[in-house]
């Protein structure tokens, strides 16, 4: 899979064109709605405008399935746990009990999972790296952190690049099926990366300075609110507020 | 090991975020404009490192790290992690947003705890020791992640308890491995590049106290999971005759407790419970459900809605509550063997799938 998280951020759709500040807030707002659930059946609306808010940014269906693929992988370990150590009422498949509590449970913990990661690819997905970087800076997350991000987004992949390269050279040289073998290859490797980004941070850093870096990146980035960018939030927390309503009402 | 989005409650969440701000901006503090650069590329360095995947048995372990990241970076270690963390939600969907902050303190305190420890012991000892500190460092970073993982699981809803100890179980073999990695990564950066494992001679015994008191602060309430107030209501043989039984999460009886009784067609019941925790009732529900509420004091404080079981011969009360405070721990051996199998297959069914042209 790949690494980029903004790969179809040059997608033409309602979310494309929102102000990308009230676009994360709106949107965080409605993951933290989904994740204080303690219903299932609001997880499954959480699910649905997730869905659907997913679907009005365009963006593509098999994209969107690679990237739940990983956290519902680990949310799937709940249905293997919780309905055999759960209590209560038991639903009975031949020699197996399965507790209709754990099941609710671990229901619920994937809905509102699947639904948290949807909302953030719908967030995220929509709008280059930098400009949703720059965009938790206005809303109030410290400079120095989104200067970091930036960089470290930065230099992952090509990190990334020179550990693919590493582990083809290890695999020429029979080092383990996998790449990497054993404790002592695996540090090893770990230890090399860590030397050469050490020698690279002192020559990029002569690089920048030679280039007026005084810890500051300068950035192009100007954001503008309009009306529709109001509306577009308004219905996005309309949303949050129907999850919690969903949660809360029927007791 | 990391929590993922939508498993904890709202309140645990934000005083994730809570800690994390606090740690962040107590480490941020010493981190100069200018030295963004350095730091970035180091994190982007342990952030491609803890992708390496060590193949043991039918299963893979991935490296975490924390304990590396703390060693050679000491108290920058700190947003080095949460960054690697809000990589990792942001680009692999692992982890999560909304958890952010909680895995950021499960992670990135254990490193402040061992790392700012072992550069100031680094001043002063060989290189031997050193790697081997390094070592253990890196296995205790481990340990105290996997704990306050467990314990937060388990403070979060007491349904997680058996889940909380397989976490625990499971934190072993990743313990000896990461104790392993670290002490030879650092064995090796002492050859090659001994600059980058300088240790420190400056005391920093306030930054060790910070860290361990804010694991502390989220190890503690696991004791108090212990004392939480649990109910049952279970017939008392003959029809129409009932019993509500308190007992604490360890299996103690709670003793003295009020108890009050709503929904029956007689009108409410109260009183306290007897020595062994029970309180008998004699009624008819007048609804599908009844009330009860225990109050032990202390805020001990439980409430159920409840059927009334059927009349039936007295049901030993330890049955039912074994399910809730004891591990059933063949059942969850058998869930970890369906677990280890499927992820074999799984993996095998991967690499078919790579290994095709």
């Amino acid at each position: 899979m790949s690494l980029e998280i903004d790969a179809h951020a040059a997608g033409v759709s309602p979310v494309h064109r929102w102000d990308a500040r009230a676009k994360v807030a709106a949107f965080g707002a409605l993951a933290l709605a989904v994740a204080s659930c303690r219903r299932p059946e609001a997880g499954a609306l959480g699910v649905a405008l997730a869905v659907a808010a997913v679907g009005a940014a365009r963006l593509p269906a098999r994209w969107v399935a690679g990237r739940l693929r990983a956290p519902l992988a680990f949310l799937a370990l709940f249905f293997f746990v919780l309905p055999f150590t759960v209590g209560g009422p038991a639903w009975r498949v031949g020699p197996i009990a399965l507790s209709t509590e754990g099941l609710r449970l671990a229901s619920l913990l994937t809905l509102k999972g699947a639904a948290v990661v949807l909302v953030t690819l719908a967030a995220l997905g929509t709008a280059p790296f930098h400009r949703s970087m720059r965009a938790l800076e206005d809303l109030g997350v410290p400079r120095r952190l989104v200067e970091l991000l930036l960089f470290v987004y930065r230099y992952v992949f090509v990190f990334a690049a020179e550990l693919e390269r590493k582990r083809l050279a290890l695999r020429a040289r029979s080092f383990g099926r996998h790449g990497a073998g054993g404790i002592r290859t695996a540090s090893r490797l770990v230890g090399t990366l860590l030397v050469e980004g050490l020698d690279r941070t002192e020559r990029i850093e002569r690089a920048m300075r030679l280039r007026a870096y005084t810890g500051r990146i300068p950035t192009l980035e100007a954001f503008s609110l309009h009306r529709g960018d109001v509306a577009k939030a308004a219905l996005t927390l309309a949303a949050a507020a129907a999850v919690i309503v969903a949660d809360r009402w029927p007791r | 090991m990391h929590i993922s989005d939508g498993v904890l409650s709202l309140p645990v969440l934000a005083a994730g975020f809570g800690g994390t701000a606090a740690a962040t901006a107590w480490t941020l503090r010493r981190v100069r404009d200018d030295d963004v650069p350095r730091m970035a590329v180091l994190t982007a360095a342990f952030f491609v490192g803890s992708l390496i995947h060590i193949p043991l048995g039918p299963a893979s372990l991935h490296l975490v790290l924390n304990g590396l990241a703390g060693v050679v970076l000491g108290a920058a270690a700190f947003p080095a992690i949460l960054i690697g963390l809000t990589l990792q939600a942001m680009l692999f969907q692992h982890g999560g947003i909304t958890a952010l902050g909680v895995n950021a303190c499960i992670m990135g305190l254990p490193a402040l705890a061992v790392g700012i420890p072992f550069q100031w012991v680094r001043a002063r000892v060989g290189n031997g020791i050193a790697a081997a500190l390094a070592g253990g460092a890196g296995a205790a970073a481990i340990a105290l992640s996997g704990l306050a993982l467990a314990a937060i699981l388990a403070t979060a809803d007491e349904r997680f308890v058996p889940t909380a100890r397989l976490v625990l179980a499971a934190h072993l073999p990743l313990m000896a491995a990461e104790g392993l990695v670290t002490g030879t990564a650092v064995a090796f950066l002492l050859r090659v590049k001994p600059e980058m494992i300088r240790g420190s001679r400056a005391s920093r015994l306030g930054a060790v106290a910070l860290a361990l008191g804010m694991l502390a602060a989220a190890l503690a309430p696991a004791p108090a999971w212990a004392h939480r107030l649990l109910l049952e209501v279970l017939s008392d043989g003959a029809p129409g005759r009932y019993r509500v039984e308190a007992f604490y999460a360890d299996g103690r009886p709670a003793a003295g407790a009020r108890v009050e009784v709503a929904g029956l067609a007689e009108g409410a019941r109260a009183g306290t419970t007897d020595e062994s925790g029970a309180f008998a009732f004699d009624g008819t529900a007048s609804a599908a459900e009844i009330r009860v509420v225990v109050d032990a004091g202390m805020g001990h404080r439980a409430e159920v809605a409840a059927a009334l079981p059927a009349a039936q011969a007295p049901v030993a009360p330890s049955d039912a509550r074994a399910s809730r405070t004891a591990v059933p721990w063949t059942r969850a051996l058998a869930g970890l063997a369906a677990i280890a199998a499927l992820a074999w297959f799984a993996r095998r069914a991967i690499r078919r799938a790579s290994a095709a042209p």
